[in-house]
C-alpha cells in the first residue's frame, strides 16, 4: 500500500513538471518560426520592409508579423524590431521568464547568433550577429500599470 | 540693458587677461638682452667718440645722448614691438573670440566702444610694462653720470607710445575680424612687418613711392627720433589709433551681418580718412631738440617768421641725391617750419638718378620769393638764408647770443649694464611672471562689481555665464534652476538641440523631462537653427549638419556654460517609461562640429557607458555593466572630469574610468535616447582650476 502511495506520489511530481513544461514547450514551438523569419530579414537586401506596417504615434509602426504568445510587437523606426511578454505579477516572475526567454532565444536562433556576457547585466542579456551588426536584447522592465514585463528587441546596430 | 556699469572692474580683468598670458612675458624676457645689446653697443661707441672728443670741444659738440645713445636704444624697442607686442596685443581680445566668452561679454551693460577702449587701456599698460628694459636702460645712462634732455625724452617716447598704441589698435582690429588668435597675429605682423619692408626698400624712391613710403609705421618714429614734436603728425596717429578701435568695435559684436559691418567700416575708414587729410595740413612743430638741429638760429628763425610772401623753391637733385638729403634736412625742413609759406618742388620727381643728372639744371636750386628769383647749387643755410634775404629785400639779422651746445661725451665702462640686462632684470621678470601666476583671481570681484551696478536679473544671469566662462578658477557650482521655468515649456537654462524636452511639474515640483514617446527619429528640436545660432554663432551650421547625424538622441545644451574643461557635472533622474530605450546620460566636450560624449546610465539594461559621438558616428568607450537602475527609482550620475580623466558615478558609486586621447574641453547638457520618458533635476556643474 505504502509503495503504491509513494509511485503514484512520484508519478504526480514528475506530471507535474510536465504539465509546467507544456507552456514553455509550446511557447517556443509557437514563437521560434516568426522569430527565426525576423531574424533572418537583418540579411535581406530590404531589411525588415516586408514586415513593416502602418505608422502608430510618434516613431513606432506596425509590424505584419508579430511573435505568436507576445503582446504589442511593432517597430521603432526602421531598425529595431520589439515585443513585449504577456504581463506578468511580480518582479520574482519577471526574473524567471526573463531567464526561460533567453534560453528559448538562444535555442532558436543557434547559427550565427551568440550570447555577449560581457555586455549582460542582471534582467539584461545581449545576443550579436556579426554580419550584418545586429543585436537582440531581452530585458525586464516594469510597466505604468505596475505589472512587469519581458522584453526582447532586434536591431541593427551601427547607426 | 542699462549702460552704467563700472569700467575698472573691467580693465582690471583685462590687465589681468594680458598678464596670465605668456606673450607679455616672453616679449619682455627677448626684449632684455635685445635692448641690452644695443644700449651696450651704444655706450661702447659713444664712449669711443667721447674718449676721441676728450681734446677737441668741436668733436664734443657733436656727441647728443639722443643720437648716441636714446635712439638706437628705443630701436632695439622697436624692433621687439614691432615683432612680438602683437601677440600681447592679441591677447585682450582673441582669446575670448575663440573661447566664446566674447559673446557673453558683449551682454554685459558696457558699450561696445567702451569695451574696445578698455582693452586698448589695456594694451597701453601692456606697453608700458614692455618698456622697462628700454626705461630701466634711460636710468642706467642716467645713474651713469649721462646727460638727459627731459624734453627730447619725452618726445622720443611719445613716438614709441604712438607707435606701441597703434600696432595694438591694428592687433585688436586684427583680432576682431578674424576667429583664431593665430590668424589675427598673422594679419597683424603682415601689417607691421609689412610696413617696416615698405619703408626701407621704397623709402627715398622719386615719385608716388616716395608718398607710398610715408604710410609705413615706421615713418611715425622717425619723426620723434629727430627731437621733432609735430603736432599733425601726433594727432594723425590718433586719428589712426581711433580708426582702427574704431573698426574693432564695429567687427566685434557677433550676430551682426557682414555686409551692414561692411558698410559701418566704409564709414568709419571715410571719416578716418577725411580727418587724415584735414591733419595733413596742420604744419605746426616744435623742435624739442637741445641743439636745437631742427632750427635756424634764433635770429635768422625771427626774420625768416616775418617774411609773409610765399617761397617758392624749385630743386633740380634727385631725390636719392646725398646733396639733396643735406638740403632737405639742413634748409628745407627748417624753413618749412619757420616760414608760413613755402612750397617746394622737386623738378626731378620721376626722373631717375642718370636721367635727372644729366640734365643741364641739375645741381641748381631756385629760389622764388615774390617776384624776385635767384639760383643757387649750395646746400648750405649759410649761403642760401643770405640768398633768400636778398630776394626778400631785408637785411640779414644780428645774431642773437646764446649758449653753444658744447655736447655731452662720456666714457662709461663696467659690466654692469650686460649683468642687469642679461642677469638680473630676467630673473626679476620670470620671478613677477612665477608671482602673477600664483595670484587669487579677482573676476568674481569684477563680476560682483558689474553686478552690483546694474543689479538686474538679467545681469545676473550674464555675469553668472561669464563666470563660468572666463574663470576656470571659480569652483562655485551652476545649478540650472527650474524654479522659474513654466510647466509644459521648453526650458530656457537650457537649449534643447534633438528631442522633446519640457519642464513638468511633479507634485509642485518642477523637473525637465525628455519624452520620446511622441518624438520622431530624426527630428531636431523646434527652431534649430536659431539654437545652434545662439549656441555658436557663425559655426552653427557645422553643428547642425552634425545634430542631424546624431538625431536619434535627444540631448539638451547648458546654456551657460562654453567651455568646461574640469570638475564635476551631476543630475538626478528617474526612468518613467521607454520600450526601447530609458536612458539618462551627461553630455560633456560638445564641440562646435556637433561631436560629443556622454556617460549615460540605462534603466532597462542596468549597465554604466561612456559613448563617443565622432563624424556622425556613435561608438562606445567604456562599457561597464551590472550597474544597478532601476525604473521609477531616482538615481545619482555624477561625472567627473580632470583633464582627460573622466569618471563615472552612479548613485555615489565609481563604476567608470577612462582616459581619453584629448582633455576635455566644449559645451555640456543632458542626453538621453529613443523613446525614453525621464525626469531630470539638480543638473549642477562645478568647474575646477
Amino acid at each position: 500500500m505504502l509503495i503504491i502511495l509513494r509511485v503514484t506520489i512520484r508519478l504526480a511530481l514528475i506530471g507535474a513538471v510536465l504539465v509546467a513544461s507544456i507552456p514553455h514547450v509550446a511557447a517556443l514551438e509557437t514563437y521560434c518560426p516568426a522569430l527565426t523569419q525576423v531574424a533572418a530579414l537583418v540579411n535581406d537586401k530590404e531589411r525588415f520592409a516586408s514586415i513593416i506596417g502602418e505608422p502608430r504615434h510618434g516613431n513606432y509602426l506596425e509590424t505584419k508579423l508579430p511573435l505568436p504568445g507576445w503582446a504589442d510587437c511593432a517597430f521603432y523606426g526602421r531598425r529595431t524590431y520589439t515585443c513585449d511578454s504577456l504581463p506578468l505579477a511580480t518582479a520574482k516572475e519577471a526574473e524567471r521568464a526573463f531567464a526561460r526567454i533567453l534560453d528559448e532565444v538562444k535555442s532558436c536562433l543557434r547559427d550565427n547568433w551568440s550570447e555577449e556576457p560581457s555586455r549582460a547585466s542582471p534582467g539584461y542579456a545581449v545576443l550579436h550577429h556579426q554580419r550584418p551588426a545586429a543585436s537582440i536584447t531581452i530585458n525586464t522592465d516594469q510597466t505604468e500599470k505596475n505589472d512587469y514585463v519581458v522584453r526582447l528587441i532586434l536591431f541593427l546596430r551601427g547607426r | 540693458m542699462a549702460r552704467g556699469a563700472p569700467v575698472w572692474p573691467l580693465f582690471v580683468k583685462e590687465l589681468r587677461e594680458i598678464v596670465s598670458g605668456r606673450a607679455l612675458w616672453m616679449l619682455l624676457l627677448l626684449a632684455c638682452p635685445l635692448v641690452g645689446y644695443s644700449f651696450f653697443q651704444a655706450m661702447s661707441l659713444y664712449g669711443e667718440a667721447s674718449a676721441a672728443a676728450a681734446n677737441s670741444p668741436v668733436l664734443a659738440s657733436g656727441l647728443s645722448p639722443l643720437d648716441g645713445i636714446l635712439v638706437p636704444t628705443f630701436g632695439s624697442f622697436y624692433v621687439a614691438v614691432t615683432l612680438l607686442f602683437p601677440f600681447v596685443a592679441i591677447r585682450v581680445l582673441g582669446e575670448e573670440k575663440q573661447s566664446g566668452a566674447l559673446r557673453l561679454l558683449v551682454q554685459l551693460p558696457y558699450r561696445i566702444m567702451t569695451l574696445v577702449c578698455v582693452k586698448l587701456a589695456a594694451v597701453f599698460v601692456a606697453w608700458l610694462l614692455c618698456a622697462i628694459p628700454v626705461l630701466s636702460s634711460v636710468s642706467i645712462w642716467w645713474m651713469a653720470g649721462g646727460h638727459l634732455f627731459p624734453a627730447e625724452i619725452v618726445t622720443l617716447f611719445l613716438g614709441h607710445l604712438l607707435y606701441g598704441l597703434l600696432i595694438g589698435a591694428v592687433a585688436l582690429f586684427a583680432a576682431s575680424i578674424t576667429e583664431s588668435s593665430a590668424t589675427a597675429a598673422i594679419v597683424t605682423l603682415a601689417f607691421t612687418i609689412g610696413s617696416w619692408v615698405l619703408d626701407f626698400t621704397i623709402a627715398g624712391r622719386p615719385g608716388w613711392l616716395e608718398w607710398f613710403a610715408h604710410l609705413s609705421l615706421t615713418q611715425v618714429i622717425r619723426t620723434f627720433e629727430q627731437g621733432l614734436l609735430s603736432v599733425g603728425l601726433v594727432i594723425g596717429v590718433a586719428i589712426a589709433i581711433c580708426a582702427f578701435a574704431g573698426l574693432a568695435t564695429v567687427w566685434l559684436p557677433p550676430g551682426i551681418a557682414v555686409r551692414q559691418k561692411l558698410m559701418r567700416s566704409a564709414v568709419c575708414v571715410a571719416a578716418a580718412v577725411l580727418a587724415l587729410l584735414v591733419v595733413t595740413q596742420i604744419k605746426a612743430s616744435i623742435d624739442v631738440t637741445e641743439d636745437r638741429r631742427n632750427s635756424f638760429a634764433l635770429a635768422d628763425a625771427n626774420q625768416l617768421a616775418r617774411l609773409t610772401e610765399p617761397l617758392a623753391i624749385t630743386v633740380h637733385l634727385a631725390a636719392e641725391d646725398p646733396r639733396y638729403m643735406d638740403l632737405q634736412r639742413n634748409v628745407l625742413a627748417k624753413l618749412e617750419r619757420v616760414m608760413p609759406r613755402v612750397s617746394i618742388r622737386l623738378a626731378t620727381a620721376r626722373q631717375s638718378f642718370a636721367s635727372a643728372a644729366s640734365e643741364e639744371a641739375y645741381g641748381q636750386i631756385e629760389y622764388r620769393y615774390g617776384a624776385r628769383s635767384d639760383t643757387s647749387p649750395s646746400t648750405s643755410p649759410r649761403e642760401i638764408l643770405p640768398l633768400i634775404y636778398g630776394l626778400a629785400g631785408v637785411s640779414p639779422p644780428a645774431p642773437i647770443p646764446s649758449a653753444e651746445f658744447s655736447g655731452y661725451p662720456l666714457v662709461m665702462d663696467g659690466p654692469f649694464p650686460l649683468l642687469w640686462f642679461l642677469a638680473v632684470l630676467p630673473i626679476l621678470i620670470i620671478f613677477a611672471w612665477w608671482r602673477s601666476r600664483r595670484l587669487p583671481p579677482n573676476k568674481q570681484t569684477f563680476l560682483k562689481e558689474v553686478a552690483m551696478n546694474s543689479s538686474t536679473k538679467t545681469l545676473m544671469i550674464v555675469v553668472v555665464s561669464v563666470a563660468s566662462v572666463l574663470l576656470p578658477a571659480l569652483a562655485a557650482p551652476i545649478k540650472v534652476d527650474l524654479s522659474n521655468e513654466t510647466a509644459g515649456t521648453e526650458p530656457k537654462g537650457l537649449v534643447p538641440v534633438v528631442g522633446v524636452w519640457r519642464i513638468e511639474n511633479d507634485g509642485g515640483k518642477k523637473l525637465l523631462a525628455v519624452d520620446g514617446r511622441q518624438w520622431k527619429e530624426g527630428q531636431s528640436s523646434a527652431g534649430i537653427a536659431d539654437k545652434a545660432r545662439a549656441l555658436y554663432g557663425e559655426r552653427y551650421a557645422e553643428f547642425l549638419d552634425r545634430v542631424q547625424a546624431y538625431a536619434y538622441y535627444p540631448y539638451v545644451v547648458a546654456k551657460d556654460l562654453e567651455d568646461f574643461k574640469n570638475g564635476e557635472i551631476t543630475v538626478r533622474f528617474e526612468g518613467l517609461s521607454g520600450r526601447i530605450d530609458q536612458g539618462a546620460g551627461i553630455l560633456f566636450n560638445l564641440k562646435p562640429n556637433g561631436d560629443y560624449l556622454t556617460i549615460r546610465a540605462n534603466c532597462l539594461e542596468n549597465n554604466l557607458v561612456l559613448w563617443k559621438f565622432e563624424k556622425g558616428r556613435r561608438s562606445s568607450v567604456e562599457w561597464v555593466r551590472n550597474t544597478p537602475t532601476a525604473s521609477r527609482q531616482w538615481h545619482d550620475l555624477k561625472v567627473r572630469i580632470a583633464g582627460n580623466k573622466v569618471e563615472g558615478y552612479l548613485d555615489g558609486k565609481l563604476y567608470l574610468q577612462h582616459t581619453l586621447p584629448q582633455p576635455v574641453s566644449g559645451k555640456i547638457g543632458l542626453w538621453s535616447k529613443a523613446d525614453s520618458y525621464m525626469h531630470f533635476e539638480d543638473f549642477v556643474a562645478t568647474p575646477n582650476e
